[in-house]
């Protein structure tokens, strides 16, 4: 029976997933190419007006140089300010409960986590930061990350699309449509709903009390919807409270907890149907999707079965530890692999605490680069990179230059393609051996056994690939960590947008081809086979003999019964 | 170069008003219009008393109340958060199987029966408010011991906890599980009309 409901359950979330991603995939097409909308009779003046304050030219064009150095400039000074908010927050205002000054490495590390859109926590919110630091700093960076992950996809389309010199779009002109048209409206329906659901949004201070038998309890409060909202949406993940959504106050019910896991993959699931309008190839942008929700699909499978199929150590009782009874073993399995296909890294449930197959899933879901729907703009920007390598591939096996809708894929492309892949892959193997090495990095580990190895394997794999959740044993927060995951989730972010923009920049400049008998076709299910295994196979050949010896050893040694 | 810096100065700050102050203080408004109590963290009272939130669980060790989840931050989420131990941690199998004597103590769990896991796994929040309702009803017998109740009312509080039970898919019957505080407040309610 309750495999049924499980089934039940999951069947109504895709249907829910794909409608709502269809309808908005629409829907930012009409925004990023100016056709009128249902908003644009209420937002477009708001747009006008913003334009006119910042002196932005709207009609202005950008070349990729430009581009880059005006997104990278925009999230340098982010960062910037987001520590100083921190290293002065006892002197800034609203901060009822007295928090003192973020440390400087600590800060740092949020920081760049939040503008990396990464969202690793190595504090916890309800004792480290205040409202002021939440609302102005982070709130505001889950919004600007989202965005800037939308503007580089939007570049990368313009250039597979079109062919006029080098113009790639204007930088200020796709964040502020972005914010204004996607990321506000929908923060604030699905904010509003949360606070009917029971999230609170407060500014009184904590709420101190006497609880039935008498016991001293202190409840957290603050404006957590708002920022919520947005962190689910935006791919962002980082908790208003330490628990992130297993906190009853974040995340309450079984409804507040079914659109939350929702929004996680929204966007980034439109974002593939926006980018098949915007092309004019619906069928190509159908691929795509099914490639990503049947390797989504099958990660909850797995995942699901293992949690489902219990521990010898507990026989007959279902695995509960580190999971809400509100949601259950399903609803916590389908959150670890929607947040770590997604680059979210949100949790409800403890991933630490996750059968060890469950948590391999999650590991390798992060490994793969964040492209199974991933990271808003991020995860299909993502893709690209590896659809590209496939189109290569195919190319070479057939003996013919390859193309992508007419262009002509050559050695420049490719050596900005595999830089992009490698980056993130060669500092999650080469941070956790250091992990794993150094003093420093043991001292960090909370679980004996592979499940210590899987913590800082874990670690690295999200802060370079932009994730965030964590095996959350590991204790983080110290200079060792704080700094390298630091280093970590700016080589995961930046490593791969700056080669982007630069493959964008060589694609827009080039003629394209008319299609012919020759033509190798990107919108069928044979593309769809080639794609699937390229993907699985960068993402095993690297992976693999790690995950082997964390995950996969100690699922093993469960399996004889045996405890660390 | 300078135009670039000035415009992402400009662009900054602007968003930095518009989405930490405009939009933050739309949803409160929002909030504090339509559902004020759920905005401001679901408190409860009793006698005129701030007595918790009816979000956050609570510890409850007397053997007349209902008992939540084990809380490994004793349920003061000063920060929220769980154990983080890994299922081949013997620290973890360790804490299980003194949790499950404690059940077997109390009498809330027959000996070599089930064992209920949301009775001997702490929960992710370390404040989970809920336990199933087949964890709950395994503690009446107990619960009705230490209140002297007759056999009617021993099922009177069976039916309290039937009436407290809330369910994701109301009409498949799975996953259904109570709220620990709330029953046990409406359990002291419940006691009171029958002094009467």
């Amino acid at each position: 029976m309750i495999i049924i409901s499980d089934m039940l359950q999951f069947l109504l979330f895709l249907a829910a997933f794909i409608t709502l991603a269809y309808i908005l995939g629409k829907y930012f097409d009409s925004v990023f190419t100016g056709k009128e909308n249902i908003l644009s009779r209420i937002i477009g003046p708001i747009e006008k007006y913003t334009y006119k304050l910042l002196g932005v030219n709207s009609t202005k064009q950008m070349n990729w140089k430009e581009y880059t150095w005006a997104l990278l400039l925009l999230n340098g000074l982010g960062l910037v300010l987001l520590v100083a908010m921190q290293l002065l927050q006892n002197l800034l205002p609203a901060n009822p409960e007295k928090l003192p000054a973020v440390g400087f490495w600590l800060s740092l590390n949020t920081a760049i986590s939040f503008v990396t859109n990464t969202n690793w926590q190595a504090y916890a919110g309800e004792t480290t930061l205040s409202y002021f630091v939440q609302m102005f700093g982070l709130t505001v960076q889950n919004f600007l990350s989202a965005a800037t992950g939308i503007a580089v996809l939007l570049v990368l389309i313009r250039a597979i699309g079109t062919r006029k010199g080098e113009d790639l779009g204007n930088y200020w002109v796709d964040m502020t449509r972005a914010i204004l048209y996607i990321l506000i409206p929908l923060s604030i329906v699905m904010a509003v709903f949360l606070v009917s659901q029971g999230v609170v949004q407060s500014f009184s201070s904590y709420a101190h009390v006497t609880t039935i038998e008498g016991a001293k309890q202190v409840i957290p409060l603050g404006p957590a919807a708002s920022q919520v909202a947005i962190k689910q949406l935006g791919t962002n993940g980082g908790g208003y409270f330490n628990a992130n959504s297993a906190f009853p106050l974040e995340n309450p019910t079984y409804w507040s907890n079914f659109f939350q896991v929702l929004s996680i993959i929204l966007i980034p699931g439109a974002l593939v149907f926006m980018f098949g309008f915007m092309l004019n190839s619906k069928k190509h942008a159908r691929i795509v999707f099914g490639v990503m929700l049947f390797l989504f699909v099958a990660g909850v499978a797995v995942s699901y079965v293992s949690e489902m199929s219990g521990s010898p150590l507990y026989k007959g009782t279902v695995l509960m530890e580190g999971k809400e009874v509100r949601f259950g073993v399903f609803q916590s399995i389908l959150w670890s692999v929607a947040t770590t296909v997604a680059s979210n890294g949100s949790v409800n449930a403890m991933h630490s605490s996750l059968s060890p197959v469950s948590g391999l899933i999650c590991m390798l879901n992060m490994q793969l680069g964040e492209i199974i729907f991933g990271g808003v703009g991020s995860g299909l920007y993502g893709m690209f990179l590896f659809i590209l390598l496939t189109v290569f591939i195919a190319g070479l096996m057939i003996g013919r230059t390859p193309e992508y809708f007419g262009k002509k894929i050559e050695a420049a492309e490719m050596r900005w393609v595999m830089a992009a892949v490698l980056i993130p892959n060669l500092v999650v193997l080469l941070f956790s051996a250091a992990g794993l090495y150094l003093r420093d990095g043991l001292a960090g580990i909370a679980n004996p056994g592979p499940h210590g190895l899987s913590e800082v394997l874990y670690a690295f794999s999200s802060a370079a690939n932009n994730n965030g959740s964590a095996f959350a044993g590991l204790n983080a927060n110290t200079n060792f960590y704080n700094i390298l995951t630091g280093m970590a989730m700016l080589c995961g972010r930046f490593g791969v947008i700056v080669p982007v923009m630069a493959i964008s920049g060589s694609l827009v400049k080039k003629n394209i081809a008319p299609v012919t008998s020759g033509t190798f076709r990107t919108d069928t299910l044979l593309f769809a086979f080639l794609l699937t295994g390229v993907i699985l196979i960068v993402g095993a050949l690297t992976f693999f003999p790690v995950l082997a010896i964390g995950p996969g050893l100690e699922q093993l040694l469960m399996y004889l019964g045996k405890t660390f | 170069m300078k135009r670039t810096i000035l415009q992402s100065c400009k662009f900054l700050l602007l968003f930095t008003l518009v989405l930490g102050g405009v939009y933050t203080g739309l949803v409160y408004a929002a909030a504090n219009v339509f559902f004020p109590r759920k905005a401001q963290g679901s408190l409860v009272t009793s006698n005129q008393m701030l007595a918790g939130s009816e979000l956050i669980g609570q510890g409850f060790s007397l053997p007349q109340y209902f008992h939540g989840r084990p809380s490994v931050i004793t349920n003061n989420p000063m920060p929220s958060g769980g154990s983080n131990l890994g299922l081949t941690s013997l620290a973890l199998h360790d804490s299980v199987q003194a949790r499950e004597k404690s059940l077997v103590k109390n009498g809330d769990q027959v000996p070599g029966g089930a064992v209920p896991g949301d009775l001997v796994f702490s929960s992710g929040s370390g404040v989970d408010p809920h336990i199933t309702t087949a964890s709950a009803m395994l503690q009446v017998e107990r619960v009705a011991y230490a209140r002297h109740c007759s056999v009617e009312q021993k099922s009177a509080i069976q039916r309290l906890v039937e009436k407290n039970t809330e369910s994701n898919f109301p009409w498949l019957g799975t996953n259904t599980y109570v709220n620990v505080l709330v029953l046990n407040m409406n359990l002291d309610k419940l006691q009171e009309t029958w002094k009467k």
